[in-house]
C-alpha cells in the first residue's frame, strides 16, 4: 500500500462518518477488551487521541492479522482514518498494515493532522528504539510512536506519571498441529 | 535419520522431540517419563536430521509442532503438551 499525496477533500463532521458506517462498512472494532480505559494515545499537539470512540462496537480501530481499520478521534483533530477501506479506496489507497506479527507499517490519514506515519525513516526517528508502532502478539499491548507533520509524535504507551495505552484483542494465533511425519532411515549397505 | 512433515498451518519454525517407544508403553502413556530429548528447537523448514540407535527391543517416537511470533502450537493434545513439557526435555 503506497503513500499517497495529500489532496483537498470534503470535509466531513462525525455524524455523517456514524451515518456512513450504519449503511454501509461493517466495523468490529477490538479494542480496550478488558474494559480498563486501554484505548487512548497521546500526541503533543493534539492531546488525547480515542482508539475506540463511540464505545465498544462503535467504529473504533480493528486490528486483524494484516492491517488496521477503523477510526481514531481526537478532539483537536477530528476523525483518524486507520485505512481507504473505511470509506472508498477508488480515490487515493492508503492505510496501516499489520506484518501479522504485530509490526504496523503505512499511513492513517485526518483531515486536519495530514498523513500520520506509522513506520517512520530512520532519519526520522533518530536513533529513537521507540520510533514505529508495534503490537504484542501476545499480549495485544500497542507500544512505539508515529510521526504526524503536522500532529508531532503520536505514543501509544506510557508507563507514568500518568499511565495509558491502546490494546486490543486481536493476538497472533498459535499454529496448528503438523501432520504427516515421517522417518526415513539411510541404509547402511547402500552404495555411496 | 530423516524426519520429514507437513508444516503446522501459521507455522514459521518447528519444534521435534523425541521418546521412548519402552517407557511410554510402560508408563501407560505417561509422556512426562518417556519424553527424552529435543531434536530440533525452533528448526526452519519441515525436515531435520537426527542420529541415535535405540535400544535392543525398544524404538523412538517423535511429535512436531509448530511456532510463530503468537507463541508454541500443540504436539498433538494437552496430555502430550502437558507430559513433554513437564519432562524437563522439552524444546525451549
Amino acid at each position: 500500500m503506497r503513500r499517497a499525496t495529500q489532496r483537498a477533500s470534503p470535509r466531513f463532521v462525525p455524524l455523517a462518518v456514524i451515518v456512513l458506517l450504519a449503511g454501509g462498512v461493517a466495523i468490529a472494532e477490538n479494542i480496550d477488551p478488558a474494559h480498563d480505559g486501554s484505548k487512548y494515545a497521546w500526541a503533543e499537539n493534539l492531546g488525547w487521541i480515542n482508539a475506540q470512540p463511540g464505545g465498544p462496537g462503535g467504529p473504533g480501530v480493528q486490528v486483524s492479522d494484516s492491517d488496521l481499520t477503523g477510526w481514531a478521534w481526537s478532539e483537536n483533530a477530528g476523525w483518524i482514518s486507520l485505512s481507504c477501506t473505511n470509506r472508498s479506496c477508488a480515490g487515493e489507497a492508503f492505510g496501516v498494515t499489520n506484518d501479522g506479527c504485530g509490526a504496523l507499517a503505512g499511513y492513517a490519514w485526518s483531515e486536519n493532522a495530514g498523513w500520520i506515519n506509522f513506520a517512520p525513516t530512520p532519519g526520522v526517528c533518530g536513533g529513537d528504539p521507540t520510533c514505529g508502532v508495534k503490537i504484542s502478539p501476545t499480549t495485544g499491548i500497542f507500544s512505539g510512536r508515529t510521526w504526524s507533520e503536522n500532529a508531532g509524535w503520536i505514543t501509544f504507551s506510557s508507563a507514568g506519571p500518568n499511565p495509558y495505552r491502546v490494546a486490543t484483542s486481536w493476538r497472533r494465533a498459535v499454529p496448528g498441529p503438523a501432520t504427516g511425519l515421517t522417518v526415513t532411515k539411510a541404509d547402511p549397505l547402500a552404495t555411496p | 535419520m530423516t524426519l520429514s512433515w507437513t508444516a503446522a498451518s501459521g507455522a514459521t519454525t518447528h519444534d521435534v522431540v523425541r521418546g521412548g517407544l519402552l517407557a511410554l508403553h510402560n508408563s501407560g502413556g505417561n509422556f512426562q517419563i518417556a519424553t527424552q530429548t529435543c531434536v530440533a528447537d525452533s528448526a526452519p523448514g519441515s525436515s531435520v536430521t537426527t542420529g541415535g540407535t535405540p535400544s535392543a527391543g525398544d524404538g523412538y517416537w517423535f511429535l512436531v509442532r509448530g511456532r510463530n511470533c503468537g507463541g508454541k502450537g500443540t504436539y498433538g493434545s494437552t496430555q502430550e503438551d502437558a507430559g513433554i513439557a513437564a519432562s524437563g526435555n522439552d524444546c525451549l
